[in-house]
């Protein structure tokens, strides 16, 4: 009988324990963690391309990040800043060039097949212009970083303290579809707040509060 | 600091009594477990299995997925809008025809929340609870999306075809509305009007003051309503006027009257009389208040005319001749006010203005008020058409004649005689059911307006969202109509072209403009014959408006039914409102129904024992029993509403007494004599929140000195003596940055309740129904404690609005278990909802009574009423204790805003919701670290002083002494 208790309590502190190594290792990720969340976007916008390579600022698109609570997603519109010369990828637009002179005609315009979404959302034709018989539809992008909804988060402060985008995204502009690097946990607020009191940000003093109602309001 | 504290004050009859019922009843922080009245105690098997029970659900519900959440972005942004980050508008309100400007918050293309317009001329920044409520009626979901054409829906363009073929031919028109002040409408609807043989437009007010204009066209030769400027009187006299609470523009008078009592400020404070029958929120702040029965009212009004003009003693009483004398020292710098709706009694208060020559300087007739327009006597004679079968066609525009005047049903019956009949409204209402065509006007944040309150002053009203239904401007519907179809925008606009810059007046929100005087000839006396006093048999009705319901246009809104009237304290009802003394003669006790009879109609409702009401009058509230209230049967926690519903058996909120109103055929008067009182033997339960959450002390103890006056000619230059207390953690808490604090002026506190909710609407505070609040369990964070001193009979009142005191020596604090309130370093207790487990410690440690649990999850499944709620503060969930937080959001969003422009943080920049609607700026919000600030200069004032300072718990909150105008002998300085 007793023996029987010994297996049980065994057992069962064993699986306790290999749950929380689980967690630890990220094998097994705890409720309301979501670490390493890399949702399948409408649009498969690469921020490796435009971060990365394009050496876009961050700032371009999340403007609301220096002076709203929200960073923002970008408006169509703002795509059709470079989109709406930008068409397809620069190598099969060179490819259709090339080919279309050695075949002495007029290069064909080529569309992407991921940027065609874009346009449909806006309701173009193919010279770009509304069409009146479509109907617009904005783009339901998935938010990658969710936080509670008890929580208070301000993009506005953090940016204005001189913290880089990638201390809580991770390095975006090396990624093809975005992905949430750290765990987003309280822990990990605190820490980063009680360190930046004590070490400051890229030199300069901050005051990073560690009151509760600076997030919980 | 007792000895000139020593009056006492007490919440209620039953605080005054005393006894063991009262102790035991104010020492329950909670009045009752909903578990405990549901089962008896549970077993410890049953506890067992509920606790598995739960702890196997919460592990389910954590290991399912979070939902998908998506982000949809604008497709082109318009400029000027980022997400999360508010915009404001200058606009207009319309919960009444004052005209007080606002400022409309706007976060993320949705209207949230009102704020006063600081700059506006009139209302000064401040706003009432009823305008602060009236944003929940542009997401309510019972509002009119299409137009109706005889009862059943129908497109725009076939009611317009089918209204314009009826309106061929027809002679009389007829268009019936209250006041109307936007110079635009007023243009469409005269426009309107032009095409037929005989149009006529007629204005009235459920709230009538139309003998005022009556009374100046027999004195002065002009029918007008003059503006009153309370903030140049010295002396001011007021007989039935309750000019603080609802008479024609309060949030204005409010600001102007406290303007004049300021006695720090001015070196001077205003002298204020009232003569009146019912205890009004302007009594409670007047130096000497007379309570009258209505009939002697009028009657002192004649004395004190014969006083003033010849000075005579006569058989006055002394506290007339009192007034006569401090009038006839102060002419010209006085004001005499009369509320009651007699032409003969305004002409004798008009007679005495222009004797003491008042007129030019309190009283404005050359730039008169237009927030008053109606005209009895016109809506007489158009009421004796609808009799006749007269009127060919009737436009009711955003009145409710059948559930606001007497004989309702029977014009119910003529309205629906009518070959056209067309209701422009923003629900169907009583009247609008019997009209063949509902034409659903715009709520006004949804619609292109202006208003001239006053002459001279133009207030524009601009949308701040599209409309949410497939409503239609009552402007655009007139100009249709007139064969001139015009969009609201463009009528406003022309209407103002080259009279003002039409950029900046938008962005003001209003705009001064030459208006043609009006011009009032010479003063030309009227004889008023002489009132015999006959003495009335039986009771004298007193029907008056509550603040907030108002006239019962608000009778939808739910927070406005759950705020507690600012004198009786009581939710969700009306009540009849009898003297202690009155109702001891009756054996009437509180709650117990009895019927009114002498009127046309009888009404039965619950009595109220009133003290300071005159003991020959009986008080009944307007504005109930609306058919807009039906829909509060299920308002509250879902699973109860079999416990006891918000509405009555009628199946809506309160009573409609609008038949007991009296209507001569020249004024609507809201007093009748030869009232009957009779026992039914039933009685009702009412939810009164007086003596719930009391201060007082625990077991009949020594009175605290909760409240506390000075007097006027002892009003100290000196600082305030800071008595220290000795602190055991002196160092625990340096506050080295900030350290927030708040000063409430009770002499400035009117009882208004504006705050109250203010604060509701910014924090997203959840309404719970009457039953629930007879529980105790009202959610409001910030609440109004009224005290009155003296006998049941004379009493003098104060108000003190209670809110968490964020106090440094918490007791909530310390007894919290798993640390959800603790202290942050700028001095505020934090509430952190998600670390909370609902133990009630905080609630039965705080001394102040100031925290609220969350015993259900408080129904938010109206998705549409939904979108008024407040995206930066939590909504808190079931077994969460919450309260005043000093509107910590707001600090972090101006001190975010001066981060990042790189600027520091300034005094004023950081304004809580109830400061920011108060329209006596009785509260003060600020850093009391800084010396210059406002808040810490009200704190070294002579006046403060902290609530319950000897049990050292070091409150934020500093309160200022109630000034009372009276020497030490109890006679007057």
């Amino acid at each position: 009988m007793s023996g029987r208790i010994a297996t049980i309590t065994l057992l069962a502190g064993l699986a306790f324990s290999l749950l929380l190594f689980a967690s630890r290792t990220g094998v097994l990720h705890l409720p309301g963690n979501h670490q390493d969340y890399e949702p399948v976007q409408p649009i498969a916008y690469s921020h490796r391309l435009h971060a990365g390579e394009l050496q876009i600022p961050c700032m371009y698109c999340h403007f609301g990040a220096e002076k709203s609570r929200h960073a923002g997603i970008p408006a169509a519109g703002v795509c059709m800043n470079c989109h709406r010369y930008v068409t397809a990828p620069m190598g099969a637009v060179r490819a259709e060039d090339e080919q279309a002179q050695a075949e002495k005609r007029k290069p064909r315009t080529l569309v992407s097949p991921e940027l065609q979404k874009l346009y449909d959302a806006l309701a173009l034709d193919a010279r770009m212009q509304p069409n009146p018989s479509r109907q617009t539809h904005p783009v339901a992008w998935v938010k990658v970083h969710n936080l509670p909804d008890f929580v208070y988060f301000d993009h506005r402060a953090h940016v204005s303290a001189g913290v880089q985008c990638q201390t809580c995204h991770g390095p975006v502009e090396t990624m093809e579809r975005v992905r949430q690097v750290p765990d987003l946990s309280m822990g990990w607020c605190v820490n980063c707040h009680r360190e930046s009191n004590r070490t400051g940000i890229n030199g300069r003093k901050v005051n990073a509060s560690t009151d509760c109602s600076a997030c919980h309001v | 600091m007792a000895d000139q504290n020593s009056t006492h004050y007490w919440k209620s009859l039953a605080e005054r009594a005393g006894g063991p019922d009262f102790s035991v009843q104010a020492e329950t922080e909670f009045a009752s477990s909903p578990l405990r009245s549901i089962e008896p105690d549970p077993g410890r098997r049953a506890f067992l299995k509920a606790a598995g029970f739960s702890f196997a659900a919460s592990v389910m519900a954590g290991c399912s997925r979070a939902p998908v959440q998506r982000a949809m972005p604008y497709l082109d942004q318009p400029g000027g809008v980022i997400a999360g980050r508010p915009v404001y508008y200058a606009s207009t309100c319309a919960g009444c025809a004052a005209g007080c400007g606002v400022l409309v918050k706007t976060r993320d293309g949705r209207p949230i929340k009102l704020e006063g317009n600081p700059e506006h001329p009139l209302s000064r920044g401040g706003l009432c609870a009823a305008g602060q409520a009236s944003i929940l009626g542009l997401y309510d979901s019972l509002r009119l999306k299409h137009p109706l054409m005889e009862g059943k829906q129908a497109a725009w363009q076939k009611v317009d075809e089918e209204i314009l073929r009826r309106l061929k031919g027809a002679g009389a028109v007829r268009v019936l509305s209250h006041t109307v002040n936007s110079p635009t409408a007023l243009w469409a609807i005269a426009g309107f009007l032009a095409q037929f043989k005989d149009g006529r437009h007629v204005m009235y007010d459920p709230l009538s003051c139309s003998a005022i204009p009556d009374a100046h066209e027999q004195t002065h030769g002009v029918r007008a309503v003059p503006h009153y400027r309370f903030d140049r009187a010295e002396v001011i006299v007021s007989f039935d006027a309750d000019f603080l609470g609802t008479w024609i523009s309060p949030v204005e008078y409010t600001a102007a009257y406290r303007a004049g009592r300021d006695a720090e400020a001015t070196r001077r404070s205003c002298w204020h009389a009232q003569f009146e029958s019912r205890l009004s929120i302007t009594g409670s702040k007047a130096d000497r208040r007379v309570r009258l029965a209505p009939i002697e009212v009028e009657r002192s009004l004649h004395q004190l005319a014969s006083l003033v003009e010849s000075g005579a003693p006569q058989d006055a009483p002394p506290h007339l001749q009192e007034a006569a004398a401090r009038l006839r020292k102060a002419a010209g710098r006085s004001l005499v006010v009369c509320g009651i709706q007699s032409a003969e009694a305004q002409v004798l208060c008009n007679t005495i203005n222009h004797k003491l020559g008042n007129y030019g300087a309190t009283v404005d007739l050359e730039k008169p008020s237009r927030q008053r327009a109606g005209s009895d006597r016109a809506l007489a004679s158009l009421l004796e058409e609808l009799r006749g079968g007269k009127v060919d066609a009737l436009f009711i525009l955003g009145a409710n004649p059948v559930a606001e005047l007497p004989g309702g049903v029977a014009l119910a019956a003529h309205i629906r005689k009518l070959p056209l009949s067309v209701s422009i409204v923003e629900r169907e209402d009583e009247s609008a059911a019997a009209t063949r065509f509902v034409c659903p006007d715009h709520h006004y944040l949804e619609s292109w307006s202006d208003a001239e309150p006053v002459a001279g002053v133009v207030s524009f009203t601009q949308p701040v969202i599209r409309p949410l239904g497939g409503t239609r401007s009552s402007i655009e519907s007139f100009s249709l109509w007139s064969g001139r179809p015009k969009t609201a925008q463009e009528l406003v606009r022309e209407r103002w072209s080259g009279k003002v810059n039409w950029e900046e007046s938008l962005r003001n929100g209003f705009a001064r403009i030459e208006s043609p005087a009006a011009a009032p000839r010479a003063f030309k006396a009227v004889a008023v014959p002489p009132r015999e006093a006959k003495p009335a048999e039986g009771y004298e009705l007193v029907l008056y408006p509550k603040a907030g319901m108002l006239d019962g246009r608000h009778a939808y809104n739910p927070w406005l039914h759950e705020l507690p009237d600012p004198i009786t304290k009581i939710t969700w009802d009306n009540y009849a409102c009898l003297a202690p003394a009155a109702a001891a003669k009756l054996g009437v006790a509180e709650g117990d129904v009895v019927r009114i009879e002498g009127g046309p109609v009888s009404v039965e409702l619950p009595a109220v024992l009133q003290p300071g009401q005159d003991e020959r009058t009986v008080a009944v509230a307007l504005g109930y029993g609306r058919k807009a209230s039906a829909r509060f049967a299920k308002v509250g926690p879902a699973w109860l509403d079999s416990r006891g519903a918000s509405v009555g058996a009628n199946g809506l909120v309160g009573t409609n007494c609008a038949g007991l109103l009296a209507f001569d055929g020249a004024s609507l008067r809201y007093s009748r004599a030869g009232i009957r009182i009779v026992r039914t033997g039933r009685r009702q339960a009412l939810a009164a929140t007086q003596d719930h959450h009391t201060l007082a002390a625990p077991g009949g103890g020594p009175a605290r000195p909760i409240i506390q006056e000075t007097r006027l000619a002892e009003l100290t230059k000196h600082e305030r003596k800071h008595e220290t207390h000795p602190d055991l953690w002196p160092e625990d808490h340096p506050y080295t940055g900030h350290k927030w604090a708040m000063a409430i002026d009770l002499d400035a506190c009117t009882g208004c309740s504006a705050c109250v909710i203010a604060c509701q609407v910014e924090n997203n505070v959840p309404v719970t129904g009457k039953d629930e609040v007879r529980r105790k369990r009202a959610m409001h964070w910030l609440r109004i404690d009224r005290y009155y001193t003296g006998t049941p009979d004379e009493v003098e009142v104060a108000h003190q609005p209670m809110l968490c005191q964020q106090c440094d020596n918490a007791t909530c604090e310390t007894v919290c278990p798993v640390l959800a309130t603790v202290h942050s370093s700028e001095g505020l207790n934090q509430q952190i909802y998600n670390r909370c487990v609902g133990t009630r410690y905080c609630a039965n440690n705080c001394a102040y009574k100031a925290r609220r649990f969350n015993w259900f999850d408080y129904p938010r499944d109206d998705r549409l009423a939904n979108m008024v709620l407040n995206p930066d503060v939590t909504i808190r969930s079931r077994g969460v204790m919450e309260k005043c937080t000093f509107c910590v959001q707001r600090i972090q969003q101006a001190r975010l805003e001066a981060r990042r422009r790189g600027e520091p943080l300034r005094d004023g920049d950081i304004r809580t919701a109830c400061q920011q609607s108060c329209p006596a700026q009785a509260i003060v919000f600020g850093d009391m670290n800084d010396p210059n600030s406002k808040v810490s200069r009200l704190m070294r004032s002579g006046r403060a002083y902290k609530v319950l300072e000897e049990i050292n718990v070091r409150p934020a909150v500093t309160y200022l002494k109630i000034v009372r105008n009276r020497t030490r002998e109890g006679g007057e300085s």
